[in-house]
């Protein structure tokens, strides 16, 4: 099951939901992933025969272009800045959603986490990029280069 | 008709998204309830009436699958139509849900069009 977590099924699950919920649509990127202090990060947990926890990696200042399209504002409305970490997490919890039935298919019973806004330094980003056990997608909506990442435990 | 309408979801974003949703459905509401959890809704049904309740599954304090087991033990509750609106896609859950009674499921992402339907088919409007 560990193979089934691989960069096509990332890439379509957020891809789907980007289109469907923000009218974006993805590539992937070639971008190298580096840590950045002012990228905001919604992870999510999931548990069932393979388990492990997803991470939504958004530049702060797309996290506001997400929430305006996924809420019908204008990019300028001031209410975008507190519901921008809203925006990131539900969008996770989509992926989340959409990607654990691509890997279990949906008469698997497992269990989904609460998504949550985290803060990693720099060695901890790093440390996820390294391990072995973790798909890395690096996507882009031809404006805004974003990163989705999988890690299982 | 209009309807009063309970949404019930931990993410204030996905409340205010439902909302919009069912306002560009076309379906008259006369009020909306919100909730963050099924504890908070519990509390609201026993004090408002409300025609319709939707959904999320995975909250804090009381989960969906919570709320829909205390309302389908309370006789002033056991009939008002519950409509889940999750993110999870397990079909043995559905079925569960389903089985307990919950109307319809609606898995995010989702389009205003869902809700339209959802209320000609379990409100007639």
């Amino acid at each position: 099951m560990l193979n089934k977590i691989n960069d096509t099924i990332l890439f379509e699950a957020v891809s789907q939901v980007f289109e469907e919920a923000v009218f974006a649509l993805l590539e992937k990127s070639e971008d190298e992933i580096s840590w950045d202090p002012d990228t905001m990060i919604a992870s999510m947990n999931f548990k069932g025969p393979l388990s492990g926890v997803l991470y939504l990696c958004v530049p702060e200042e797309y996290s506001i272009e997400i929430a305006a399209n996924l809420l019908g504002l204008e990019p300028d409305n001031e209410e975008l800045e507190e519901k921008k970490s809203g925006a990131i997490k539900e969008l996770l919890n989509m992926v989340v959603g959409i990607f654990i039935n691509k890997v279990y298919g949906e008469s698997q019973a497992y269990h989904l986490g609460i998504p949550s806004m985290i803060e990693l330094s720099q060695s901890e980003f790093s440390k996820i990029l390294s391990n072995s056990q973790a798909k890395v997608l690096c996507l882009d909506d031809f404006d805004n280069t974003f990163s989705l990442m999988a890690v299982v435990k | 008709m209009a309807y009063r309408v309970l949404i019930v979801d931990d993410s204030e974003i996905i409340r205010n998204i439902i909302k919009k949703a069912i306002n560009i459905s076309g379906v008259e509401v006369e009020k909306y309830f919100e909730a963050p959890n099924g504890s908070e809704a519990l509390n609201l049904l026993l004090s408002e009436w409300v025609d319709i309740v939707f959904t999320d599954l995975n909250m804090p304090v009381m989960n969906g699958f919570e709320l829909v087991d205390n309302m389908n033990t309370q006789d002033l509750l056991k009939d008002i139509p519950v409509i889940v609106v999750s993110s999870e896609q397990s079909s043995m859950k559905i079925e569960d849900l389903l089985s307990k009674g919950v109307r319809e499921y609606i898995k995010k992402p989702f389009r205003p069009e869902h809700f339209k339907t959802i209320f000609q088919k379990v409100l007639g409007g």
